[in-house]
């Protein structure tokens, strides 16, 4: 039986929709032009309709988002959700959720699709394993490659057509979505305890850069079709002066298709008194002058949280800088990982500037369309914190409230203090959902046209944003009605969506099966992970190039 | 586990150390007895990418209350007294931030011969340290890996260097990460109050059994009636106990009743995670005539929730 959502002013900035009041109809699953006569109505009068949330960039599953929760036992002990509270399954909260309570929390902000984007090859059946334990959601990952030692070989031989197959194989081997690279070269150095600080520095021990290992796999991609194109973490993320290398990664791609992860972790410079300084505006501005380039933010927000990345060297780093706890783990031939608790505090000016540095991305980033809300959960916050961070963006007199609270020495110098936009619930509807969709390449998602996936998340309109954005009045799922009033009222599961590229740029099997046998400890043939892993699985089609 | 969770350790997968490792240190593990396949394929005669010649390209040093079988294969060995563990790994953590303790010898073993060993880990490529129930089960218990783990960090500062508990018991980290995803903690959960608990100590199996809390007990895939101590083992003989094992065991032979199940990577395919954490995906060789774990408990759950309503109902 179908749905009708009535009385609703409809935001789809897909379609130019802002504040429309019109019937939303969906049945099977979908949009649809009209569900029929039998249809059940939701009322929807006071309120805003939006598609569902789609959050492009949050660890939420696999081998380091496990070790977080396993090493911070006591970040779950005071929150937790309960069988008596009517969920189906119990969990514990805190910023490394279990899988079910992250299903829930999700959907209760409104949020329908989520991305893991940080996988190394050989952790992607853990991470599935646990993608079938998140509820409520449609999920997918990326598969880390910017430190693949396969494709470094390659490159070092120049043999691209290989790259092309092996990144076509890998895809198919992890159920992946796309690609992500994490300090492209940085977590090879790192099994050597060096560091990579120059795109043009040469690895120890293969003969390629970091620049070139980005525009491969850039490449690569483009040739294979993958919907989403390069999703990278630069080199020197999180030290001063790493906005220099995020500009000279950016123009290392000469006009290709760059989506740069949460960029506010590469926004610090090294001037001031304290040799550490936004230089958001500088970046701002060159996202402002490059369409090819996407970005997602990484909001900072104060409070304790736990950094989870890739990026190895980056939290030894910040292990001896903290004296933190630190899990370190680093996987043969691929990747690396690390694990340090953070805690952000508004007294501190470094904290400070990093969480001004992400506003201004937000606030001085003329096009919504080009970046999208993300605390990269959970490095610069839990994700619980979106509708706060929204608020922020919304309402000026509500973030001068909190300028004044952070560091004074920190708030005299930032930037942010002469900024005066505000985002509309439009812009908004555009950086949780539509516009990441659209990047994602999911021509289904972020938008109420018929025919799209009735993900839908219905807002009551408040002054409060905060409030409005963490308890939506209905979520609905697949067309069916999965949480009210910020609560999750049927456990459902979404898909899991994944490419399969096509092959046959060069035939590298026995290479490949060379390879494993020399440097790696698992057995090739046991190493794809296979549909078996996901039990609602959906094919989005890459779309290949046609030569002429 | 506990010692992970109070201060995390710098890890890899066992690719890394059969790639790069120059100095593999196994302590109070036994690994050509208890994991026979470990030294070929990872940590001995491995040949990797910065170990072309295997063996010859690594150092290895046994330190045990006693020489084992191990040492035999390893280029050194360190015997220390029965329960000085800590003691010598806090020495050794002296020594790596360049104090002398004012003694000889300690546990057993000539201070010199740790600053030797010390010294190979500070210029080591890539030093791996491994360490077995002959330190995590013994007289301080997590504090000794927790010194280890603490040792290795320090070591960090100097060389690549690794920390590695040399688990065992099949599938024991699958289970563990599979508790941690669900719950947010690996082991000793408890479900009382409708929502995970984590309590070691108070909550993991053998307090409970000790306590005699337990007025019931759900065995899967596990032998406790050979694992356990006496007096926890004891209590289970007390209670109504259901065992779903494919084996016959000293558990099944004493359960109120056993369900056997088929064997996961015999009769039926499934995933085990090997001791650094990788997934490995296991087939299914065997045929075989029983369900598979997952069914009975499925029918357990659903008569559960069945019994309820109709306890509602009444
Ligand atoms: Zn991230």
């Amino acid at each position: 039986m179908g749905i009708r959502i009535e009385n609703g002013e409809v935001i789809d900035p897909a379609h130019g929709e802002n504040r429309v009041r019109r019937t939303i109809h969906m049945k099977d699953g979908r949009i649809v032009a009209d569900a029929g006569l039998d249809a059940t109505v939701i009322d929807a009068t006071g309120c805003v309709v939006m598609a569902g949330g789609v959050d492009i960039h949050t660890h939420v599953a696999g081998p380091k988002v496990n070790f977080a929760r396993l090493m911070r036992p006591e970040d779950h002990r005071y929150e937790h959700v309960s069988r008596e509270d009517g969920y189906e399954r119990s969990g514990t909260g805190g910023v490394a959720a279990t899988t079910y309570t992250t299903g829930y929390r999700y959907c209760e902000m409104g949020y329908t699709t989520i991305v893991e984007p940080a996988v190394p090859p050989l952790g992607a059946r853990h991470a599935h394993e646990e993608l079938a334990d998140i509820p409520q959601v449609d999920k997918a990952i990326f598969t880390l490659l910017g430190n693949s030692e396969i494709i470094f070989q390659y490159l070092a031989k120049g043999e691209m057509s290989k790259i092309n197959e092996y990144i076509s194989w890998i895809m198919d081997a992890t159920k992946a979505y796309s690609v992500k690279i994490v300090n492209p070269g940085g977590a090879n150095m790192w099994k050597y305890r060096a560091d990579i600080h120059d795109i043009d520095q040469k690895l120890c021990d293969f003969d390629t850069t970091p620049r070139q290992i980005v525009l491969a796999i850039a490449d690569a991609m483009a040739t294979l079709g993958l919907p989403h194109p390069l999703h990278l973490h630069c080199n020197n993320l999180g030290v001063p002066d790493s906005y220099k290398t995020a500009i000279a990664t950016a123009e290392a791609m000469e006009g290709r298709p760059l989506h740069l992860t949460h960029l506010q972790f590469s926004s610090y410079g090294a001037s001031g008194k304290r040799k550490f300084s936004s230089e958001a505006p500088r970046l701002a501005q060159m996202v402002n002058d490059n369409r090819n380039i996407t970005i997602d933010v990484g909001q900072v927000l104060f409070g304790k949280t736990t950094t989870i990345t890739a990026d190895g060297p980056f939290e030894f780093h910040l292990h001896k800088l903290t004296g933190s706890k630190w899990y370190n783990g680093d996987v043969e031939c691929e990747d690396g990982c690390g694990v340090v608790p953070y805690d952000y505090k508004r007294t501190s000016f470094v904290n400070s500037i990093q969480w001004a540095a992400g506003l201004e991305l937000f606030l001085l980033i003329d096009d919504p369309w080009r970046v999208y809300l993300t605390t990269d959960h959970p490095n610069g916050a839990p994700f619980i914190t979106y509708p706060h961070l929204i608020r922020l963006l919304m309402d000026k007199d509500f973030r001068r409230e909190h300028v004044e609270r952070i560091s004074a020495e920190a708030a005299a110098e930032i930037p942010l203090k002469t900024l005066d936009r505000e985002y509309t619930l439009y812009e908004i509807a555009i950086i949780t959902r539509a516009g990441a969709a659209k990047r994602l390449g999911l021509v289904n998602k972020g938008h109420l046209g018929v025919g799209a996936d009735a993900d839908v998340a219905v807002y009551r309109i408040s002054p409060d944003y905060e409030e409005m954005f963490a308890k939506p009045a209905w979520v609905l799922k697949d067309g069916e009605v999965v949480a009210k009033e910020g609560k999750v009222t049927r456990q459902v599961f979404g898909r899991t969506l994944y490419v399969h590229p096509e092959r046959g740029f060069a035939d590298i099997k026995g290479e490949l099966a060379d390879f494993f046998e020399s440097y790696y400890t698992v057995n090739i043939n046991n190493y794809p992970v296979g549909l078996e892993y996901l039990p609602r699985p959906e094919l989005i089609p890459c779309q290949v190039k046609q030569n002429d | 586990m506990v010692a992970l969770q109070l201060g995390g350790a710098p890890a890899a997968t066992l690719g890394e150390v059969k790639n790069r490792a120059d100095l593999v240190i196994f302590w109070g593990s036994n690994p050509a007895e208890s994991h026979p396949r470990h030294f070929t394929r990872y940590s001995g005669a491995a040949k990797g990418r910065m170990n072309p010649k295997g063996r010859k390209d690594r150092y290895i040093v046994l330190v045990d209350i006693r020489p084992t079988p191990s040492a035999k294969y390893a280029d050194e060995f360190i015997q220390i007294k029965p329960g000085h563990d800590f003691e010598v790994l806090t020495v050794m953590r002296m020594l790596a931030s360049g104090k002398l303790p004012d003694a000889r010898s300690v546990g057993g073993v000539e201070v010199q011969t740790l600053e030797r060993l010390v010294s190979r880990c500070k210029d080591a490529r890539m030093g791996v340290l491994f360490f077995g129930q002959g330190i995590t089960e013994t007289r301080g218990k997590h504090q000794n890996s927790l010194v280890i783990y603490q040792f290795g960090k320090e070591m960090s500062l100097y060389s690549k260097f690794l920390t590695l508990p040399m688990r065992g018991h099949y599938n024991v980290v699958g289970s563990g990460n599979t508790m941690c995803w669900q719950t947010g903690y690996p082991f000793a959960v408890n479900f009382g109050r409708g929502y995970p608990q984590f309590n070691p100590g108070e909550f993991s199996v053998v307090d409970l059994l000790k306590r005699k809390e337990p007025d019931a007990a759900l065995i899967v895939a596990a032998e406790p009636m050979d694992h356990l101590p006496y007096e926890a083992a004891r209590h289970l003989e007390n209670i109504p106990t259901i065992v779903l094992d494919p084996r016959e065991t000293l558990t099944t032979r004493m359960a109120t009743v056993v369900i056997p199940v088929k064997h996961a990577g015999i009769s039926v395919e499934g995933t085990a995670y090997r001791m650094d954490h990788i997934p490995i995906k296991m087939r299914a060789v065997l045929d075989s005539p029983w369900p598979k774990d997952d069914e009975p408990l499925e029918r357990i759950i659903q008569r559960v929730k069945e019994l309820r309503k109709e306890k509602a109902a009444v």
